[in-house]
């Protein structure tokens, strides 16, 4: 049984990197100023995934406002009003489609920054779910949800696969917070990126999927993720599909115990006999730098000791 | 003391001239101490309360000079709670976040001397505007009750609601309430509990009600609320529940820039009439200034706004102000904005006969 290991999601920045950016913005620093300090943190945030041993070494997504802004810069696509992120304190602008998107090849090459990382190791990228796009969004003139998201997220992901990411994680909040998501819905969504099936991976957080697995298993993805802050070990069933345990709470400084969680989910392993992954269970974003990194650090010292 | 029809307000921060941010940058470095930068602070805060009073709002503030902003300020006096870095708001706007290590303790009243100094130099009547239990609770990390909490229920979600409602009462009973029963003896004209968090957890409204009327149990003075980016259909539910006179409330971030009275270009203020179908019976504190751009709302859009919401709120409950606080502008483009929200008052106050 093989288990796996990886961070997810949208990193924080260093506070260095915040006081420049603020300082750039300002215009109290040049550009190459700013960009100097930006490269070192984003080499930085590599090499502590490289060092910890992960399976997959996620991009560094440090300069993202949020999941849908660089979406925002498509035609089609407009930066709406600051808007609450489910149930933080944390705003992001809500994506206003008004018009049919227009993809424009090279959005994730530029936004992301694959090239720093090794040629040796396999990149990840996190990227929004069609299905919490769809519903944080707002669509105007006449613009159909389905096919302007079905549209826009498969050419991302084919990008994204095309120039050498190995997986994508596509996030997916709302499964997990909405009491009765549209099953229907993510069907629809999710059938028309099967061509990346083996590739995709669903992330899921802000609630207890215990009860919608009937749901995660007829997506056409990899494998999705349980959030274990909202999700009982024991209510998660065994799946043909790769399950990953969001164990690390980026919601949280407390440390978490790391004997209480290797038995949770070994108990899992125990009960089902499949391959795993561990994860932390939402953006480490909501965390301050110095502690996100504590808690990477940790991950890596369970996987190692699932690993034995 | 009578205010006119109308009532004008700010909700509470206003953008710290320069010399107080160099000022308080000192003191957050560790260069200075609280007293070394107190006489700049309140130049500060003379100044603000003289720029909103000529402005020609009804009710001001100092804009919270005294205060780095809203978080910062509480925690620094509660003993239990310490800072452990910076979290985003949103894009590359951060605030420094605590994490509560025991039961917490009040070390000071931190509203009594900036009250004093703000009260001494205003000549209209003051609001202080307080951070809630609840979201003191909420933007906190929370670890030392999880930690009570996290092996003693299996359900998760049950471990984070108990330790939840722990840590918001006990701030609620042993600092909030005592420093608004102070407050309340010193004949203070409104209290407003800013709880910006209050619906982001749909499903701990009930910790947000018991919290914020433990908060004001004892306490006479005038007290209201300011809640914003929320769900309000969230609120509704428990509006009639929770003791306070006012809900100051944001909508123009959702609203259209457009002239109009039609539902769809005034798609901010719809919910509106939701507040009247639930029989909403407290005083409105109307967001008619979006806090989140330069754009200098027209005397013009700030009327419809007005009268939009008249549609369905008595006139004698309306308050008018800007969405939230408006530190994130500029002093000139938020003066800007504040003057034209008064000469919208000004234009409805008389076509209602009020003509003072």
């Amino acid at each position: 049984m093989n288990v796996e290991g990886y961070i997810a999601g949208i990193l924080p920045r260093n506070d260095g990197l915040i006081k420049i950016w603020k300082m750039y913005e300002a215009g109290r620093v040049t550009e190459d100023v700013f960009r100097d300090v930006l490269d070192k943190s984003i080499e930085d945030i590599i090499s502590i995934q490289v060092e910890n041993g992960f399976t997959y070494i996620h991009a560094p997504q440090i300069d993202w406002h949020d999941y849908f802004r660089i979406f925002t810069e498509l035609d089609g696509i407009k930066a709406g009003p600051l808007t609450r992120y489910f149930e933080n304190n944390t705003l992001y602008r809500k994506p206003i489609f008004e018009e049919f998107p227009k993809y424009r090849e090279g959005l994730i090459a530029d936004k992301t920054h694959i090239r720093y990382i090794p040629r040796d190791v396999k990149p990840i990228l996190s990227l929004p779910g069609p299905y919490t796009f769809l519903r944080l969004s707002l669509f105007k003139n006449g613009v159909d949800p389905v096919k302007a998201l079905s549209t826009l997220m498969y050419n991302a992901l084919k990008e994204a696969l095309s120039i050498g990411y190995s997986k994508v994680i596509l996030h997916e909040p709302s499964i997990a917070y909405e009491d009765d998501p549209d099953k229907d819905l993510l069907v629809s969504l999710y059938s028309e990126l099967k061509d990346f099936q083996s590739n995709i991976r669903v992330h899921t957080y802000f609630g207890d999927v215990g009860k919608k697995s009937d749901i995660l298993n007829e997506l056409d993805v990899e494998g999705y993720s349980v959030d274990l802050q909202y999700t009982s070990v024991e209510s998660v069933g065994c799946s043909d599909k790769l399950v990953i345990f969001g164990v690390i709470d980026a919601q949280n400084t407390l440390i978490e115990d790391i004997e209480y969680i290797y038995n949770q989910v070994s108990g899992y392993r125990e009960r089902c006999k499949g391959d795993i992954a561990i994860s932390n269970n939402t953006d480490l974003d909501f965390l301050p730098f110095t502690v996100a990194i504590d808690k990477i650090n940790l991950l890596g010292n369970l996987l190692k000791r699932l690993r034995g | 003391m009578k205010l006119p029809i109308f009532p004008t307000q700010e909700i509470g921060s206003f953008r710290k001239p320069e010399y107080l941010f160099e000022a308080w940058r000192r003191y957050l470095d560790g260069e200075a101490k609280y007293s070394d930068i107190l006489p700049t602070i309140e130049k500060a805060s003379i100044e603000t309360i003289k720029l909103l009073e000529d402005i020609g709002l009804d009710i001001v503030w100092d804009g919270e000079m005294h205060r780095w902003e809203m978080y910062h300020y509480p925690v620094e006096y509660i003993d239990g709670i310490e800072f452990v870095g910076q979290v985003r708001v949103f894009d590359n706007r951060y605030f420094p976040k605590g994490r509560v290590v025991k039961k917490p303790v009040l070390i000071k009243n931190y509203h009594i001397e900036e009250y004093q100094f703000v009260k001494s130099h205003a000549s209209k009547p003051v609001k202080i505007p307080i951070t809630g239990p609840y979201t003191l609770a909420d933007w906190t990390y929370n670890e030392y009750y999880m930690s009570r909490w996290r092996y003693k229920v299996s359900n998760p979600i049950k471990a984070r609601y108990n330790a939840k409602r722990e840590f918001t009462l006990d701030l609620a009973k042993n600092i909030l309430n005592p420093i608004l029963k102070e407050l309340s003896k010193r004949r203070v004209f409104r209290i407003q509990i800013d709880e910006p968090a209050a619906t982001t957890h749909p499903s701990e409204m009930p910790i947000f009600v018991e919290a914020f009327n433990k908060a004001v149990e004892g306490v006479k003075a005038t007290v209201t609320t300011h809640i914003c980016y929320s769900d309000y259909r969230i609120l509704l539910r428990y509006v009639h529940d929770i003791k306070t006179k006012q809900y100051a409330l944001e909508f123009a971030n959702r609203d259209t820039r457009n002239r109009g009275l039609d539902d769809d270009i005034r798609r901010g203020y719809t919910i509106l009439k939701e507040f009247k179908e639930y029989g909403f019976d407290r005083e409105l504190g109307l967001g008619v200034i979006d806090v989140h751009t330069d754009f200098i709302e027209p005397v013009e859009l700030i009327l419809d706004r007005i009268k939009y919401a008249l549609k369905y709120i008595e006139p004698d409950k309306l308050f008018i102000n800007p969405d939230c606080g408006l530190r994130t502008r500029s002093r000139g483009i938020a003066a800007k904005k504040l003057r034209n929200m008064v000469e919208a008052v000004k234009i409805i106050r008389k076509e209602y006969g009020y003509s003072k």
